[in-house]
């Protein structure tokens, strides 16, 4: 088959065709799609320090909100919340046993009503009676039940 | 004629980032052209040759330096043109399944003013058919150049400009055929500098 010969209009028709669709704008070997993999690749010492980084902030944000454990924290914040939106005082809601602990233990020092002497029982003064608990230090002589002095009497000595 | 593809017969070091840099800065141009006769999509010829370069540049460390670089990088980004085509092939056939008793939508103005006739006329040829006749007629390569490049023999070129040549004068006009060489018109014009593909 004889190679035939496209004629030099024809050959400027193809070549117009060709250069004015696809402008050529060559990006820069260094901008080419082939040369971004390499680029983007971190190295493996990098690798390892990110993942050092990301557990070390995974440990820390573990800590700062696991915590310990508080059973039944939850039942007093929504008894407290529930209590402020109703209006009522938060420590005459009815008390968890930790509440009453904590309400009694605040309000002991600030009630002016209430001493020691007062919520006391009678046999249980914190200050003993003399007539009941002689002191310790009180010398037993074994003589009558009037003489409390210490001292001796002079007629023993002559 | 393109004036592109410069020497690339100094030695090449296989797995060399400048040496690749180079085939990538003398090669570009020619590929851009012949994928686009490829496509008819400039975009996608671009994508195509950037996707080849990529293929490329990963087995870069395995390239044979007794082997043509040009002929290398040639194979490797028709293949990737020809992938590109049965894809979009196979997307055009999910169009015509999706839109199957719906209103046909009209082309874009745009794809209409750019794409000339010369362009849809090529793209409608077979891959390896339109890559020779770009190669031959406008980079200027001899039919044994291509048939190094293409790894074929030098008839098959020769059938296969022929087979171009009857398709386009059919879409574009009797002067498409061409004429038997003259002593005029025998002697063809090569690139300056392009000495890649050597006869050797």
């Amino acid at each position: 088959m004889p190679d035939r010969d496209l004629s030099q209009h024809i050959r400027r028709q193809l070549s117009a065709a060709l250069d004015g669709g696809a402008p050529l704008i060559a990006p820069l070997p260094s901008q080419a799609r082939f040369a971004a993999p390499r680029g983007a690749m971190p190295s493996p010492r990098w690798r390892l320090r990110a993942l050092t980084v990301a557990v070390a902030a995974a440990g820390i944000v573990a800590v700062t909100f696991a915590g310990p454990p508080q059973p039944r924290e939850w039942v007093v914040q929504s008894v407290n919340g529930i209590s402020k939106q109703v209006g009522i005082p938060a420590g005459s809601a009815t008390p968890t046993p930790k509440n009453e602990s904590a309400t009694s233990g605040q309000k002991k020092p600030n009630a002016p009503t209430e001493s020691p002497e007062a919520t006391a029982e009678p046999g249980e003064s914190p200050e003993p009676a003399e007539s009941q608990q002689p002191p310790v230090s009180e010398p037993i002589d074994g003589g009558g039940g009037g003489d409390h002095s210490p001292e001796p009497s002079p007629s023993n000595g002559d | 004629m393109g004036a592109e593809g410069e020497a690339t017969s100094a030695a090449l070091r296989p797995g060399n980032r400048d040496d690749f840099d180079r085939l990538y800065r003398e090669n570009y141009p020619r590929l851009l052209r012949t994928l686009y006769a490829i496509t008819g999509d400039a975009a996608a010829a671009e994508d195509c040759v950037q996707e080849a370069f990529v293929k490329a540049w990963r087995a870069w460390p395995r390239f044979r330096p007794e082997r043509a670089p040009e002929g290398w990088l040639h194979q490797i980004a028709v293949n990737t043109a020809i992938s590109y085509r049965r894809r979009a092939k196979l997307r055009s056939v999910g169009e015509i399944l999706r839109r199957l008793g719906r209103p046909a939508v009209g082309r874009d103005p745009g794809d209409a003013a750019t794409a000339s006739d010369v362009i849809k006329a090529l793209a409608a040829l077979p891959p390896r058919v339109a890559a020779d006749f770009v190669l031959r007629y406008h980079h200027g390569y001899n039919n044994r150049e291509i048939a190094r490049l293409q790894g074929v023999s030098e008839r098959t070129v020769g059938a296969r400009l022929a087979q171009a040549r009857d398709e386009l004068s059919r879409r574009l006009g009797p002067d498409w055929r061409g004429k038997l060489p003259t002593s005029e018109t025998a002697g063809v014009h090569f690139p300056r500098g392009r000495s890649g593909v050597s006869d050797a």
